[in-house]
C-alpha cells in the first residue's frame, strides 16, 4: 500500500512538472497536453504559470443594449468588474466571476478572429459554449421593462489609464429576451 | 541550526491543515456569496458549464451530473465543503481522514464544473489537503514522503512561475507589471499611478518577482534558517499580490504549505549534519 501511495505522489509531482515546461511547439509536448487534457478532468495536474508568457494588460467589457417595443435601444449598460480595494486582501468573491466572464469573452473573440479568416463559420461561433453562456448571462441581467431584444458587446479597455480608447472587439446580433 | 527551530510532522501537518481549513472556508464562503451564478443565467450556471463535458453529456452518467452540478444539491456540496474545513481548522491536530476527503472531494468536484472559473489557489489547495490526508491515515514513511511532495510542488510552483517570466520579454522590461496593475480587474490605481510617475519601480518590481521566485525557494535545500528567509519573503510577496492583485486565497493557500516546507528543510539539517 505504501509503495502504491508513494508511485502516486510520485507521478504526480512528475506530471506537474511536465506540465510547466511542454511548450505548445514541440510534438511531444502537444501530446502531453493533449493526453493531459483526455485524462486529469479533476485538474490534479497544475498549470503554475501564473501571469507568463502572456500577462494581462487590457480589460474585457462586457456591455449590454436592449432594443424597446417602439424600436429604439436603450444606451450601453456594462457589467461592473472591479472589486472594492480596501477589502479584497481578505474577500475578493467577485474574481471568479470575472474570471469565468472574461473567459467565455477571450474565447468568443478568439472564434471570431477565426472567422474573420475564414476557419469557422458564424453558426460554429453562435452554438459554441462560450456564445451561449455569454447569451444567458446577459439574457439574465436586469432589462428595461420594455425591451423586447437584447445584444451584447465586448469591448478591451486600457483600465486606470483613460488616456487610451477602449476598443470594440466583437458586437452580437440581437436576440429576443 | 537544528536546534533553532524543532517543528514535528504531526505540527507542521497540524498548521497545514488549519491554514488549508481557513482557505477552504474562504473559497466555499465566495462561492456561496456568488451562488446565484451557479443558477440558470448565472455566468457558472451548470446549463451551459455541461456543454464543455462532450464525453459526461454523451454518457449515462449526465443524469445524475446534472443533479449534482446545478443548485440546490451543488450548493448543499459546498455547505458540508466550509462546514468540513470549519472542522478541520477547529481541530486541525486530530484531523479526521474523512473530513479531509470530504473537503477534496467538493474541491475536486468544484474543479470539474467550472474550469473556467478555477484558480492556482485551487489546484495547491488540492496538493497540500491530499498530503495531510495521507498524514492522516499512513505510516510514518509515507508521512516524510507527502511532505516532500508538497514541498516540492511548492519549489515547483514558485520556480517554473519565475523561469517562465525571466523568458518573458514583458516580465524583464516591467511591461507586464505595468500593464497588470493597469487593469481595474486585477489592478490598483494606486499603484497604476505610481508605475507611471516612477516606470522603473515597476522593472524593480519585476525583477524582484522573477528573482524571489526562481532563486528563493532552492533555499529549502540549504537548511531551515535559510528555508525561513524564503519563506518569510514568500509571505511578503504573496501578502503583497494580496493587496495589489486582489489574490486573497492565494495566501492561504500558500501559506498552508510552508510549514511542510521548513519541516523539510529541517531534514536537509540533519542531512548536512550527518555529512
Amino acid at each position: 500500500m505504501a509503495v502504491v501511495v508513494e508511485a502516486l505522489l510520485a507521478l504526480w509531482f512528475i506530471c506537474s512538472l511536465a506540465n510547466q515546461f511542454c511548450p505548445g511547439r514541440w510534438r511531444w509536448g502537444r501530446r502531453f497536453t493533449a493526453i493531459l487534457k483526455r485524462t486529469d478532468p479533476l485538474a490534479l495536474v497544475p498549470d503554475y504559470r501564473y501571469f507568463a508568457p502572456a500577462p494581462p494588460a487590457f480589460d474585457l467589457e462586457l456591455l449590454y443594449r436592449d432594443r424597446l417595443r417602439d424600436g429604439s435601444v436603450t444606451p450601453w449598460r456594462a457589467f461592473d468588474i472591479s472589486s472594492d480595494p480596501r477589502w479584497r486582501l481578505f474577500w475578493n468573491s467577485g474574481k471568479r466571476r470575472y474570471q469565468a466572464a472574461a473567459d467565455h469573452c477571450a474565447r468568443l473573440i478568439h472564434q471570431a478572429t477565426l472567422q474573420i479568416v475564414g476557419q469557422r463559420t458564424a453558426e460554429q461561433m453562435y452554438l459554441s459554449s462560450s456564445y451561449v453562456a455569454v447569451v444567458q448571462y446577459v439574457a439574465g441581467a436586469s432589462h428595461s421593462i420594455a425591451g423586447v431584444e437584447t445584444q451584447f458587446l465586448i469591448a478591451v479597455s486600457a483600465g486606470f489609464d483613460t488616456r487610451r480608447e477602449p476598443a470594440i472587439a466583437l458586437v452580437s446580433p440581437f436576440f429576443r429576451l | 541550526m537544528t536546534d533553532a527551530i524543532t517543528l514535528t510532522w504531526r505540527d507542521a501537518f497540524g498548521m497545514s491543515v488549519m491554514l488549508a481549513g481557513i482557505c477552504s472556508i474562504l473559497n466555499g464562503a465566495q462561492l456561496l456569496w456568488i451562488r446565484r451564478e451557479f443558477e440558470s443565467g448565472g455566468i457558472l450556471s451548470w446549463r451551459v458549464l455541461r456543454t464543455s463535458h462532450p464525453r459526461l453529456l454523451r454518457s449515462r452518467w449526465i443524469r445524475a451530473a446534472d443533479v449534482v452540478f446545478a443548485p440546490p444539491v451543488f450548493t448543499a456540496l459546498i455547505v458540508i465543503q466550509v462546514l468540513a474545513a470549519l472542522v478541520l481548522v477547529l481541530r486541525p491536530f486530530e484531523a479526521r481522514s474523512w473530513v479531509l476527503a470530504t473537503v477534496i472531494a467538493v474541491r475536486l468536484l468544484a474543479n470539474f464544473r467550472s474550469r473556467v472559473a478555477m484558480i492556482g489557489a485551487d489546484q495547491m489547495q488540492v496538493v497540500v489537503l491530499s498530503a495531510c490526508l495521507v498524514h492522516a491515515s499512513a505510516p510514518l514513511p509515507l508521512v516524510q514522503a507527502a511532505g516532500w511532495f508538497v514541498a516540492l510542488q511548492l519549489l515547483l510552483a514558485y520556480v517554473a512561475a519565475g523561469i517562465v517570466k525571466l523568458l518573458t520579454p514583458s516580465w524583464r522590461t516591467g511591461a507586464a507589471l505595468r500593464g497588470i496593475v493597469r487593469t481595474r480587474s486585477l489592478g490598483l490605481r494606486v499603484a497604476y499611478l505610481q508605475g507611471e510617475r516612477f516606470p522603473q519601480l515597476m522593472t524593480a518590481a519585476c525583477w524582484a518577482t522573477i528573482v524571489f521566485e526562481s532563486v528563493f525557494p532552492w533555499l529549502l535545500f540549504g537548511g531551515s534558517a535559510l528555508c525561513l528567509v524564503f519563506l518569510a519573503t514568500g509571505l511578503l510577496f504573496h501578502l503583497g499580490v494580496g493587496v495589489v492583485m486582489g489574490f486573497d486565497e492565494f495566501l492561504w493557500a500558500f501559506a498552508a504549505a510552508y510549514p511542510l516546507a521548513l519541516r523539510c528543510a529541517m531534514d536537509v539539517d540533519l542531512f548536512w549534519a550527518v555529512r
